[in-house]
Formats: structure tokens, sequence, C-alpha cells
């Protein structure tokens, strides 16, 4: 129901602007309800001290039944980060944007889950068949089904 | 009983309709205490989270509809309880439900065995494969006697042409049932029904020739068979009933779905189809049918959805309807469903047949011939044409017969006559083919008004769900923004959620 989706996207932007977003990530652009923009960079200690990741949400009018496209931006000012659940296309292996989506979740909560993400790796590498993925990848992540496990990734290339 | 209302026993726990704010957690919207028009809401798990009904239902069914997210659709994402949905459910619609998996099943077996089948045989036995069933399917369609007469059993006698155009037989039916925007069962009906016209055999092309003659000759002095009405304006107006019946198929879908009346126009037939071997989603049949034609998105067609939609406004649930998964089941049953297609109707035009015995006006409808008619069979059979082809046949046959030559004229006269009404073997056999077209169509409709009924119950059962509500046991009425004060139960009670 598109109605749905305006309606509690705006509220999620009013929340946004009103009680703030989680410290180290910052609104760069919401200017339609199709796709915001956000910095995001991890606190304290970890391997990605220091970096800037800009972070692309798309949205569909079946938010919020079912997740946002979430992805890192790769442009000249931003590049994804290195990490195993990360593709250099900026795609996320992760689950609470596919199968473990639910409608409680929100952008701040994906924010957040990102962010804890890159705060607890442990090494800076590339996930598993990064360039095989990369080349045959389709622009919207969520037409990739990944198998989500604790330490790979294996996205499985089925719809098109 | 719980034990936190076992403690309490002045005072029952607190339930929704006591929350001063209530916040779907779907949608995120705010509801005061007293508000002029509420809507309804549940809280149908242990921990604080609360939501409109119609945004949880929705909720659900989303995620119902892939097999990998329907885990989470009864699961309160905060305190995981399992939600306890109520809807009517009657035993029919249950066993509909049933039986459609169980077709699916046997799809699935179908496109496995298929499958194995092309990679064990080489292209030469799927040749073969192709060509025997066309011929039995033209078999049973034509009906043994008339197939006989025109093939004969034996396929050492067949013509290149018989060979050529029998294995197109099954590949036509499986083309038509691929949705491609054209009424192209149009293709089989013709394939089957110009064997009205045209005798592939060279042995059984003289005969028709022989035939056209008499026939020709025979023709301007007795009345046209009227009824049955001859193939080839079957084969003509089909494209028009075929799209009338669909026109009206869709549109009763559509108020059995919606509740209301479709536009008249319908936007065009696009398909498009999602190959989706790995994930076979199709645990319920009817309903995932009403749910992509409800208001929620698969996600997978999403963008391309998105693109229609601006293309042509709104009506989401059209563009869903007409994206088609194609998975190993759908595959297996729009296969079988196509090579069993001669069978159905021979099965039910004998049944119709059956029953002509006790209606007179079904008699009539379908033109029963009871006495196979001699002529058709008393042609000298043993000849064979030499050269010359059909034109020649039809000379050497006047010849024979001691007629004048009918000339170029004529013979375009007749072989126009033998294309619109079939030689005289035809128009003078038991017309199998008539009745085995009509029990298809019967066996159709019938096919259809089972769908729609299924999928009313089906939009039955959505619509009467409801979810089991609870009252907030278990937790401290301090953590709930409550319209009255509430006695605190004390902080030594644990959390005991309900089953």
């Amino acid at each position: 129901m598109s109605s749905v989706y305006m309606r509690r996207l705006g509220k999620e932007l009013m929340d946004i602007q009103c009680d703030g977003l989680p410290e180290g990530v910052r609104l760069l652009s919401a200017d339609n309800m199709q796709s915001w923009f956000f910095t995001i960079q991890v606190l304290g200690q970890s391997l990605y001290e220091g970096e800037v990741f800009a972070l692309e949400f798309r949205f569909d009018n079946s938010y919020p039944f079912s997740a946002p496209a979430v992805l890192f931006v790769k442009d000249r000012t931003y590049a994804p980060p290195i990490h195993p659940h990360v593709y250099s296309n900026g795609h996320i292996c992760a689950s609470i944007l596919g199968d473990d989506w639910s409608p409680s979740l929100s952008v701040t909560a994906v924010c957040i889950t990102l962010q804890s993400m890159l705060a607890s790796c442990k090494e800076k590498k590339l996930p598993p068949g990064n360039d095989t993925y990369v080349r045959t990848a389709p622009d919207n992540p969520k037409k990739t089904r990944f198998v989500y496990e604790d330490d790979t990734c294996d996205p499985l290339l089925c719809v098109s | 009983m719980t034990s936190a209302a076992r403690l309490s026993p002045q005072k029952p726990a607190p339930t929704i309709d006591d929350l001063r704010v209530r916040l779907c957690y779907v949608c995120r919207e705010e509801e005061e205490h007293g508000a002029p028009q509420p809507k309804r809401w549940v809280h149908p798990c242990s921990c604080t989270l609360i939501a409109h009904e119609a945004c949880l239902l929705q909720w659900i069914k989303s995620a119902q509809e892939s097999r990998d997210r329907s885990k989470n659709a009864l699961k309160c994402p905060q305190c995981g309880a399992r939600y306890q949905l109520e809807s009517h459910n009657p035993p029919i619609l249950r066993l509909l439900e049933a039986l459609n998996r169980g077709i699916s099943r046997a799809g699935t077996i179908v496109t496995v065995a298929s499958l194995g089948g092309v990679v064990v045989t080489c292209a030469g036995g799927v040749y073969l494969l192709l060509a025997s069933y066309g011929g039995v399917a033209l078999k049973e369609y034509l009906g043994r006697r008339y197939f006989t007469f025109v093939l004969t059993d034996d396929p050492n006698s067949w013509s290149w042409a018989t060979w050529l155009s029998l294995p197109l037989i099954p590949i036509s039916l499986i083309l038509s049932r691929l949705p491609l925007g054209t009424p192209s069962p149009t293709v089989p009906s013709t394939m089957l029904l110009l064997w009205s016209a045209v005798t592939p055999d060279e042995a059984s092309s003289y005969f028709a020739s022989h035939g056209i003659l008499r026939y020709a000759s025979i023709w301007p002095l007795t009345p046209a068979p009227l009824w049955p009405p001859s193939p080839t304006l079957i084969c003509v107006c089909y494209p028009l009933v075929h799209s009338l019946y669909h026109a009206a198929r869709r549109r009763l879908t559509h108020y059995v779905t919606e509740g209301r009346r479709s536009p008249l126009l319908l936007p065009p037939n696009v398909q498009r189809f999602l190959w989706a071997f790995g994930g076979d989603n199709g645990q319920h049949g009817a309903r995932i049918d009403i749910m992509v034609q409800g208001d929620v998105e698969q996600p997978d067609v999403q963008q391309e959805r998105d693109r229609e939609q601006r293309l042509d406004g709104e009506n989401n649930g059209e563009a869903a309807e007409r994206t088609i998964r194609i998975t190993g089941a759908s595959l297996g049953r729009l296969l079988g469903g196509a090579l069993v297609m001669p069978y159905i109707a021979s099965a039910f035009g004998n049944a119709l047949l059956g029953l002509s015995r006790r209606s007179h006006i079904l008699r009539t409808i379908l033109a029963v011939k009871e006495s196979a008619p001699r002529t058709a069979y008393q042609w000298e059979m043993g000849f064979t044409p030499k050269d010359g082809g059909l034109v020649g046949a039809i000379e050497r046959a006047a010849r024979r017969e001691g007629l004048p030559a009918p000339g170029i004229g004529g013979t375009l006269r007749i072989l126009l006559r033998l294309l619109t009404f079939g030689h005289r073997a035809w128009i003078e056999s038991d017309p199998v083919w008539w009745r085995n077209t009509l029990g298809l169509g019967l066996f159709i409709v019938l096919k259809d008004v089972i769908k729609v009924v299924h999928l009313w119950l089906a939009k039955q059962e959505l619509e009467s769900r409801h979810l089991k509500n609870r009252d907030f046991a278990g937790i401290d009425p301090k953590e709930l923004d409550l319209v009255h004060p509430w006695p605190s139960v004390g902080s030594n009670i644990s959390v005991a959620p309900r089953s």
C-alpha cells in the first residue's frame, strides 16, 4: 500500500530530524521518497578508524513490508568498505536486508546494524567470489538472493 | 493462568485498550486514547510491540509469499512470540489447497521426469517422441476411425509431410499454453483441424482428391451442412471466442478478488517470466494469487513493476497478475497440462457422447452420426498417384470418373471448398473432433469455475483473518503509558508469556 509507505517514510524522516541520528551517522540527503543518502563511520577503535562511507537507501512502495535496498556508495568521493560482507560494488550481504527484515526495523536501525557490522570486523578482506559476483550482479542488490552464513556470503543469482 | 495474573487478583493485566498512545510498529502511526475513529489494534505477542491489525496482517501476508521469509511471518520481531492467527478456513478450501499442492508436486515430478527424458534421449529420440505423441494426440482428437482412414495405423506409409507436421502438434500445444499475448491456441486448433482438408499421405491424397471430385460435382446440388460448423470457420472464429472468454474470465476473477468491477479496458497483456527453479514459492497457489493481485508487492519484481506502474498509472495488481513465475512445478504443470489436452478433450467428448444417448438436443448439438458413412470408405483404396500433384490427381480422377476436367478455375474452386468445408470423408464421418472440441471447451470452463471458487474461498479466508489479542501480563504497568494508573504488580514476577 503506497500510502503506508509514504506515511511511514515521512514519519521516519521527521523522527530523524527531531531526534537526530545515532553517533557516527549523518544524513546527506533525503530529497525524495525513493532514495536517501547517509554517511556512516565507525566510532572508537576499529579497522575503519577515520574512514567515512556513504550509504544509499532505496525505497519502493513495498516498504516497510519488504526491506529497503541498501548499498554502500561507490563514486569519486566515497568507496565501499573492504569487509567480508560487502562486495566491492557496494552490495551488502546482511540478513536483515533480506529474509530477516521486519517492519519493526527502520532506517536508523539498519544504520546501527551496519555500523556494528563494520565495528566488529576482524580482518579487512573482500567476500569470497567478489569478482564473479560484481561482474554479474544486478543493479538492485535485492535481486540477489544471498545465503546468510556466519562468516561467508554466498550470493545466488537467481532472479534477474 | 499465569503467575502474573495469580499475583494480582484485584485487577487483571492492562490490555491494549488501556494505553494512552498507541504506536503501530509497522506503519509508525500513533493514535491517542479515545480517538474519534479508532482502527483495530492488536497486541499479539508478549512484549510491548503493538500494531494496527490491518498493517500486521499485511506484513504476515507479504512475508508468507516467500518461503525464506515465511518463517518470520508469524513471529514477533522483538520477543519472538508466535502470533495466533485465526481465520475461517473451511474444509473445502483446505481440500482445494491440498489438491493444488498435489498437482504442483505432480508438476515437479513431470518436470524432473521430462528433464531426465530430454537428457537421456538424443535429438532423434525427442523427435520420435514428439511425432508419436502428435500421432496419438491426433488419433484421440479426430477419432480412431477417421485417423485410420487418413493416416492408417502403419507409420511406414506416412509421408514426409506427416512426419514433419506430427511433431509440431505437441510443440504448438505447449506454445499455446504460454501466455504470449496472442490467442495462440489457434495454432494447435488449426493444426488439428486442418486435417479436414489436408491429407498428407500420398496414398490418401489420392483418395482425398478423388473424394474432392465427387464432392465437388455433387456439391451444388446438396445443401451445405450447417452443423457442425466447419473446421475453417472454427479456426477463424476461435481467436474471437478465445479473447471474449478470457476477457470475461479476467473480469470475473477481478470481481471475485477485488470485490469490484474491473475497468472495461485492461492494460495490454505483457508477460514476463521469472525463472525461479531454486525457490518454489507455490505454497498456497490461490492465496499467493490474491496476494499479488492485492496491494503487497513482491520484492523481486518491484523495479519492473514500478516502471510499469508509471506507464499504466495504477493497478499494480494487474501488473502482478501478468508476471509469471516459472518454477519446477509450474513448468511441469504447463507441459503436462498442454500434452494431456487431447486426452482430456477425448474423455470429455466421450462423456458428452454418453450423455447424448439420453438427450436428443445434445445429440443434435453434437451432430452424432452413429452409422459410419459407407461412401467415405468405399473409395478404391490401393491406387497410388504417380505424379502431377493434387491438380494432376484431380484431373486424372475426373478422367477416370468420366467427368469433364475441371480446369484451373474449377480446381481452384474445389480447393477453396476443400479448405472451407473439409473433404467429403470429413463431412460424412462421425464428427468426433466436434464433440471433442466441445468437450475441451467444457473442461476449460469447469476448470476455470473451480479456479474462481478456489480464489474466492481463499480470499474469504484472508479477509476473515484475525490476530489473537493478549493482555500485557508479565510487563510492569509502569513501563506502559496507560490512561488510568495501574497498581504495580511488583518486580518479583517472572515474565511468563502465555501460550
